[in-house]
């Protein structure tokens, strides 16, 4: 069934600043791994998008950029929002995706992403992990560019193999996936160069 | 500094419209991602010509918030053409704040230069790179430079260094000096001169590169290690200056030589603009200043 325009709920209010600001924040979280970064989530997308995962797609995704969404969010409301705010693609086959809206179930195998060449590692996929937040839950220890040393961090609701997940990942340097986790209210990046390790 | 000012109508902020600057987004978090690995982009044709810097511009452009205080330099000197004109620019398209200061600024574009006064974290230094390619001049096909990347292959470049010593005695490039970013990727740091290469080892502040003609990005995170390539017996060494700057005294800045006469006299001084002036309004005096004390003078 063809959505019609009343059924597709608002986006950005003011997608410009808006969409900058967010911006500003994922790369504020991918260039400082570990640190937290509030983004102001678009409350209107249709649930279970998450408001800031929607804003963080809202942000990058466009025509050029397929995306891919897990099984929780193939629901044609979710589709039409997508399709009416960004234009971009769905992407079927996760390798073909830019991006992917993931959660912590069922979350695919890394490497079944686009994981970039080794002439060009940057064509790798986006991730965007939904996570249930930065406090209570498990805690790593994360090391590499941007980071003074080494800082702890605190994630709660990610795959529980999380460290096993991205330390596969880290060896394929410098092909490789780039994580931005999507809270309630804020993101934390964690792309392929940081080292993590699970504080037991 | 001055405030934000309304910006003129009928432009998009920062000009560039919101399409292009996702695109340019998207090339910047990779390069985030991937410390010193050039970035393809489809960099915009500007309103100036190429080599004006329109990479760092588009860079700029497509981080810039209202929020943002920018600062913009040309050899270090915020009052040349380069630097005014990409300034007024900004102020015309994005109403932004500007400042010359440098520990005001949120976001500096520089051409060639990294500020005397270290950079904290939170700032941004947006280069303008005219060759982004390190190993351009030793192998002149993209096709080969980007297989030598993805296999780390850079003996070239030793070898090129070690020419160097054979015929010269030392290493004698002394602005664009390749290093090496993390261990892995061979970077131009464009055409900085080499005394600042050690301002970017673990910079608190995040360092993007925007090359417009050449249509590639590349990035710094803050605390990324960065090392100016050379040999143990020949290790990397920073520009030394005989002579103290000779408006402020300064003797730990990099210093630009002027000819003031015809008779082959000539001047060293501070290149960046900021720092000299910051130093004498702090009361410090260099031999050429009216007012030096006599001890100071030639």
């Amino acid at each position: 069934m063809a959505p019609t325009a009343t059924t597709i709920a608002p986006g950005f209010r003011d997608p410009v600043f808006q969409s900058q600001a967010t911006f500003r924040a994922v790369l504020d979280a991918l260039a400082e791994p570990g640190t937290e970064r509030p983004v102001e989530g678009i409350a209107t997308a249709p649930a279970p998008l998450a408001p800031v995962a929607a804003a963080v797609i809202a942000t990058l995704a466009d025509f050029e950029t397929a995306v891919w969404r897990d099984e929780t969010l193939r629901l044609p409301e979710i589709e039409a929002w997508l399709a009416f705010h960004t234009g971009a693609p769905v992407a079927l086959d996760p390798a073909r995706a830019a991006f992917a809206l993931i959660g912590a179930d069922d979350a695919p195998d890394f490497t079944d992403f686009a994981l970039g060449s080794d002439v060009d590692p940057s064509t790798s996929a986006t991730l965007v992990l939904r996570v249930a937040g930065f406090d209570n839950g498990r805690r790593y220890r994360l090391s590499g560019p941007g980071i003074d040393g080494a800082c702890e961090v605190t994630i709660a609701g990610a795959p529980t193999d999380l460290a096993d997940r991205l330390a596969a990942n880290r060896a394929l340097f410098p092909r490789g996936v780039d994580l931005i986790l999507s809270g309630s209210t804020s993101v934390m990046g964690l792309p392929r160069t940081t080292r993590i390790e699970e504080i037991r | 500094m001055t405030a934000p000012i309304k910006r003129t109508e009928g432009y998009a902020f920062a000009y560039l419209d919101e399409q292009t600057k996702r695109m340019i987004r998207r090339a910047i978090l990779k390069a985030v991602a991937i410390p010193g690995h050039q970035v393809p982009f489809a960099a915009r044709d500007m309103p100036m010509p190429y080599g004006w810097g329109t990479g760092g511009i588009q860079v700029t452009a497509a981080i810039l918030g209202p929020a943002d205080v920018l600062k913009v330099i040309d050899q270090g000197a915020d009052d040349t053409t380069n630097a005014v004109s990409i300034r007024a620019f900004f102020q015309k398209t994005a109403g932004v704040a500007v400042t010359t200061r440098t520990g005001e600024a949120s976001v500096i574009q520089t051409r060639h230069r990294i500020p005397e006064e270290p950079l904290k974290a939170g700032q941004t230094l947006i280069y303008q790179v005219p060759i982004p390619e390190p190993l351009r001049f030793l192998e002149p096909r993209e096709t080969e430079t980007r297989v030598m990347h993805a296999l780390a292959d850079y003996g070239l470049m030793h070898v090129k260094l070690y020419e160097d010593i054979a015929t010269h005695g030392h290493i004698a490039k002394t602005y664009a000096y390749p290093v090496k970013v993390e261990g892995r990727y061979l970077m131009d740091p464009s055409p900085i001169p080499k005394f600042d290469n050690p301002k970017m080892h673990m910079s608190p502040a995040l360092q993007l590169f925007g090359a417009g003609r050449e249509k590639r990005i590349y990035a710094l995170p803050p605390f990324t290690r960065v090392e100016s390539l050379d040999f143990e017996d020949h290790p990397f060494e920073r520009t030394k200056f005989e002579a103290p700057c000779a408006l402020c005294g300064a003797t730990d800045a990099y210093l630009d030589e002027v000819v003031i006469d015809d008779r082959g006299g000539r001047m060293f001084v501070c290149s960046d603009t900021d720092h000299c002036e910051t130093r004498r309004a702090e009361g410090r005096r260099g031999a050429l200043l009216g007012d030096a004390p006599k001890e100071n003078r030639p």
